[in-house]
């Protein structure tokens, strides 16, 4: 590996720091508007293994968000166009691209043995079959999500709790806008998507305690953030039976 | 300021309802706060048959989670912020 690349970073985070996002993998559930800023800087960062899983194809209506494709993509499998930016980007790292959806019958085995897993997908039922699965294999959880002009990024480490602790089920359809009926600012996600990232990256390098059971919001209107708790439920039905 | 008032900032995301400020009297819970907003369709969807919190609605009274709509409200200035989960990516 040819560590001049990341001198200035290893000012920051130190050699051992360094090594530690070399020898660690990332699964990234999700290859759009946040998925594509959390592949780039994690893979840009020297995170030595990442694996983006996503069955959609590229369209029009991504550009403004999914920074990874261009109008020449349309029509292409988002995972096999990040593939080649992440490999031409940083060619030190591996990039293992998986055309398909997580569901709960195949998570467990795309998830087991990841040293973090990172969601960005652009629904409920992947969040939970997710977050049941990370529960069930121990795996950290970081979640990012976006609705119209905010956003928020939480993390999990399955001992003081899991998504599910927190959120049971998913809102009843209505209650809550889907992003297709309120759209997304381009530019949240990616704020939202390097947050993650971000988070992702000191969590590899043995920074976690700073995250865990917290939500970081982001108003991209006011600018407003805020960190907020989240507990750990002893009647989870999810991580406590 | 009003002496026997105290405010309330109430911070409520855009997808479900309105954020405002407003001035209550100084014996009002959370609950009161938020039925006070003019925003009917977001109260419905923070509020579960009127009076308790909906399971996906995470309710703060400055900074720290509540499950209790009938907490007081005990400082001068207040903010309240609900999160609720959010699908898009």
């Amino acid at each position: 590996m040819n560590l001049s690349r990341y001198e200035r970073q290893i000012k920051v985070i130190g050699s051992a720091g360094q090594d530690r996002l070399g020898g660690s993998s990332v699964f990234i559930v999700g290859c759009g508007g946040l998925g594509c800023p959390i592949a780039i800087y994690l893979a840009a960062s020297g995170v030595g293994n990442i694996t983006i899983i996503d069955d959609d194809v590229v369209s029009l209506t991504n550009l403004h968000r999914q920074i990874i494709f261009k109008e020449s993509d349309i029509g292409l499998p988002k995972v096999a166009v990040a593939k080649k930016y992440l490999s031409d980007l940083n060619s030190e790292v591996n990039i293992f691209a998986i055309k398909d959806r997580l569901n709960k019958d195949n998570s467990k085995k795309y998830l087991e043995g990841v040293d973090l897993v990172v969601v960005g997908c652009d629904n409920y039922a992947t969040r939970y079959d997710v977050n049941d699965a990370c529960s069930k294999l121990g795996q950290r959880l970081v979640n990012a999500s976006v609705l119209g002009d905010e956003g928020n990024v939480s993390f999990f480490d399955m001992k003081n709790g899991c998504y599910a602790c927190d959120f049971p089920e998913a809102p009843p359809s209505n209650s809550i806008p889907l992003p297709g009926d309120v759209g997304v600012l381009g530019s949240l996600a990616g704020v939202v998507g390097t947050m993650a990232a971000t988070m992702a990256i000191e969590i590899l390098i043995g920074n976690e305690i700073n995250y865990v059971n917290k939500i970081f919001t982001f108003d991209s209107v006011s600018f407003r953030s805020a960190i907020l708790p989240l507990e750990k439920n002893t009647f989870c039905k999810t991580c406590q039976f | 300021m009003n002496a026997e008032k105290i405010f309330v900032s109430l911070i409520v995301p855009k997808a479900i309802g309105k954020s405002g400020d407003v001035w209550v009297p100084m014996d009002s819970c959370v609950l009161e706060v938020i039925k006070s907003q003019k925003d009917s369709a977001g109260i419905e969807k923070i509020l579960f048959n009127g009076d308790e919190f909906n399971k996906f609605a995470l309710v703060y009274l400055n900074g720290q989670r509540i499950k209790d709509p009938k907490t007081p409200l005990t400082f001068s200035r207040n903010t309240i912020e609900v999160v609720v989960p959010m699908a898009g990516g």
